[in-house]
């Protein structure tokens, strides 16, 4: 019976161990907001509870919801177009040198230079509307998705090719057979990076605006020095940022098991 | 027909051959100039300039606003917070992330404020920021440090992980202790993540210094863009947003030289 | 004098049985004494030499050194790895004088024993070069250097010439033998290969597996100074062949398991 409990035990502390440390460190992180909160330590951290409860309002208020929905609105339209398109450029130029030489300066540039510091042209290229965001999205999420979708395609074995290629396949069967599935984990990592970024981009394109989507009402929030409001809407921003990019590791996740090890490189 | 002198055949050769050997550069170079003349054109045909300035007035306003004293201490304005703040998050993010990498119950405990900011768009925080410190030089340190601290630690943390354990171990077969163990083998080891760190720390530095001018209440190059959008002096805004972009790519330009004469001794 | 007395390791598997990597090992090493180990994968020499060099501990039994119980590394060990396991921020200097700063040593003072042990294993005019400028063969000279600087009375060494070719491997046994023979130091030396063992060793301990445990030991005859003619010697072949009939026996009845190494 002895033994029975000490397996009981340990197969249990395993099953929770790695769940163990980030709990214990919520946990702390809250009890300390908790206290710097009642000691009135600094205006901008009110109690842990109000800012729970309060959270809970907010989310279910008429302008949160109206906010959310315009940030949403612009996600659905920039997010699908940037990583279609995307996909297919990085595709391109990850398989066709000629397509490689015309793109990748404009990759180079678009990813290296702050493009925060192009919002004013595109707010003042397109106003101060939604339209902005899309592009503030789609030019915070393209780029991303074509290096990281050539790099994929660049990182199959060319062995598997020429292989297909000795069996008789032609091009076509070539990409849908090898090059697609073997450049599909690398891809899929860009397109993991490029949902954070949108989260960014819509923000602070409408934090400029002041006058869409939630980060419109943060600006505004911000402006009435509403800071138990605040908290609940940065709450908001970074949880479903997060949510998204944890729905894409799944996605990743999956097609890393369902591929082949052989049809990608170690890296 | 007549035989073709030997000369002639050679000198087409030989272009030929240059033709062959450059045309990734001219393709490049030729699709870039595309970008330019479609800019050139459009805004030429425009019947004013409120929104777009032609290519070639942005490139000559450059020199004139370098030339202005009140656009140079401007940028000054703008550094200071910038070196403070990423000064700042190096000081303090390498020894967590040092710490970290050693320690999984550590990391473990922070992974869920880790991964919080990382998937946060850290503008959201900036009016908390100023609610909390004022608009002052000290906000604007904040702003750039949380910025920059995040990538610093978790990629710091991971240059420890990547730490080959065969090193650490022959380092004990020597009889290292284990402090002697971490000066020698730990830290060296782990340049390679920490460097990275650093890099992409300075890039998002670079990003947090320009949220903070467009939307604090500005005194730098902030003040300045809102100006010229105010005076609808567009030349002058589209050089000023050229002269960011440079200075960030030039700023990361420079961490990258830094990044390979530490890690020389790699392959 | 190094003892092992009943050593005992057992690795949980995932499935949750128990994996007796090694059972009941007794083992003495003479002085001086040049002992190979051989045997298949998975029979636990490499954790034997890690136990010996301080970096295993033994789930049971004990490992003495002259009478001392062996608790962990010690200045009288010094262990070649398979892998080299050179530091790549450093150069071959910096490498080889490693184990003497950690023994307190000035900079100026290992800087001189290293420059002995450099030219003393042929790397001379190779001191400023970084381990990835040089081959394999050169790297692990480069880690000989480092155990030799320390002027250990045992040399602890886990397949050294695994990671290099065949040529080189030649060379790097002969090499070998002409140092030992310089001082005889003590030396246990893993090997997956029967004629290096042959060929290197005094005596040889083969291995079998599941339990690890050594099956028989061997005293090899063969004259020494050993040069590449030993090999025709009728007791080089006859001692592989019946070493090779040992191995090949474990490998049919367990098949091939992961390697331990």
């Amino acid at each position: 019976m002895s033994q029975a409990t000490t397996s009981w035990s340990r197969i249990r502390f395993q099953d929770v161990s790695p769940f163990l440390p980030p709990i214990i460190g919520l946990a702390i992180g809250a009890i300390a907001w908790e206290i710097a909160g009642r000691l009135e330590v600094s205006y901008v951290l009110p109690p842990f509870t109000d800012i729970v409860s309060n959270t809970w309002d907010v989310w279910r208020s008429e302008a949160f919801r109206s906010a959310a929905l315009e940030s949403l609105e612009s996600l659905a339209i920039a997010w699908p177009l940037s990583i279609g398109l995307g996909l297919v450029v990085g595709l391109l130029m990850g398989r066709y040198r000629l397509v490689e030489w015309m793109l990748d300066l404009y990759v180079n540039i678009f990813l290296s230079l702050p493009l925060i510091a192009l919002i004013p042209i595109i707010l003042l290229l397109f106003g101060l509307s939604q339209t902005s965001m899309i592009v503030i999205v789609f030019l915070y999420t393209f780029f991303v998705v074509v290096v990281n979708t050539s790099a994929g395609v660049r990182s199959v074995e060319s062995n598997f090719e020429e292989m297909a290629r000795s069996f008789g396949a032609n091009e076509a069967r070539i990409l849908w057979r090898v090059i697609i599935p073997g450049a599909l984990p690398l891809a899929l990592t860009g397109v993991r990076i490029a949902t954070g970024r949108a989260f960014k981009g819509v923000i602070i394109g409408e934090q400029l605006v002041r006058f869409i989507g939630l980060g419109g009402l943060i600006q505004r929030y911000g402006g009435a020095f509403r800071v138990e409001d605040l908290w609940a809407l940065i709450f908001a921003v970074g949880l479903s940022g997060l949510i998204a990019m944890q729905l894409v590791q799944l996605v990743e996740n999956f097609a890393e098991k369902r591929l082949p090890r052989g049809r990608r490189t170690s890296q | 027909m007549p035989a073709r002198p030997a000369w002639t055949t050679s000198a087409l050769q030989s272009v030929g051959g240059w033709l062959q050997e450059n045309l990734p550069v001219i393709v490049k170079l030729s699709s870039l100039s595309v970008l330019f003349i479609v800019w050139e054109v459009y805004a030429r045909q425009q019947p004013n300039h409120l929104t777009i300035s032609p290519f070639s007035d942005v490139v000559s306003t450059v020199p004139d606003l370098l030339g202005q004293s009140e656009v140079r201490s401007a940028f000054w304005d703008t550094l200071q917070p910038f070196f403070t703040g990423l000064g700042l998050a190096l000081l303090v993010g390498i020894p967590i992330g040092l710490v970290l990498g050693q320690s999984p119950f550590l990391r473990g405990l922070l992974t869920p404020y880790l991964s919080f900011l990382n998937a946060l768009p850290i503008s959201a925080i900036v009016p908390l920021v100023v609610i909390g410190f004022g608009v002052g030089m000290s906000s604007r340190v904040t702003v750039v440090f949380l910025f920059a601290i995040v990538d610093i630690v978790l990629n710091s943390a991971a240059g420890v992980q990547f730490v080959r354990q065969e090193l650490i171990e022959m380092s004990k077969s020597f009889g290292a202790n284990r402090l002697q163990t971490f000066w020698r083998v730990t830290l060296p080891g782990s340049m390679p993540g920490v460097m990275t760190g650093v890099r992409l720390g300075t890039g998002r530095a670079i990003v947090g210094m320009v949220v903070v001018e467009l939307l604090l209440v500005s005194v730098g190059v902030g003040r300045l863009i809102s100006g010229y959008r105010g005076r609808f002096q567009t030349d002058e805004l589209y050089a000023i947003v050229l002269i960011i972009a440079v200075l960030g790519v030039v700023l990361l330009e420079v961490v990258r030289r830094i990044e390979a004469r530490v890690l020389h001794w790699r392959k | 004098m190094i003892e092992l007395k009943g050593i005992t390791k057992t690795f949980r598997q995932r499935d949750g049985s128990a994996f007796h990597a090694l059972k009941d090992v007794d083992l003495k090493v003479l002085d001086g004494e040049f002992l190979s180990i051989i045997g298949p994968s998975g029979c636990g020499k490499t954790t034997l030499m890690r136990m010996v060099g301080g970096l295993a501990k033994a789930d049971a039994g004990e490992i003495f050194i002259d009478g001392r119980r062996v608790n962990g590394p010690g200045p009288e060990r010094a262990i070649v790895f398979q892998n080299f396991v050179l530091l790549p921020w450093v150069d071959v200097t910096s490498n080889v004088t490693f184990g003497l700063e950690m023994r307190g040593l000035s900079k100026k003072e290992a800087r001189k024993t290293a420059q002995k042990e450099i030219e003393r294993v042929g790397l001379t005019g190779f001191e400023g070069h970084y381990p990835h400028e040089l081959s394999g063969g050169m790297q692990q000279r480069v880690g000989l250097a480092r155990a030799l600087a320390v002027n250990p009375e045992i040399l602890l060494m886990d397949e050294p010439f695994a990671s290099v070719d065949a040529q080189t491997r030649q060379i790097l046994q002969d090499d070998l033998i002409r140092i030992w023979q310089e001082e005889r130091k003590t030396v246990i030396f893993i090997t997956h290969s029967m004629e290096e063992a042959v060929y290197l060793s005094d005596r040889v301990a083969v291995m079998e597996r599941g339990p690890g445990r050594i099956s028989e030991l061997f005293d090899i005859h063969l004259p020494r100074p050993r040069d590449y003619s030993s090999r025709n010697d009728v007791e080089f072949t006859s001692l592989t062949t019946h070493i090779w009939g040992l191995l090949k026996t474990a490998y049919e009845k367990d098949g091939d398991v992961p390697s331990d190494d």
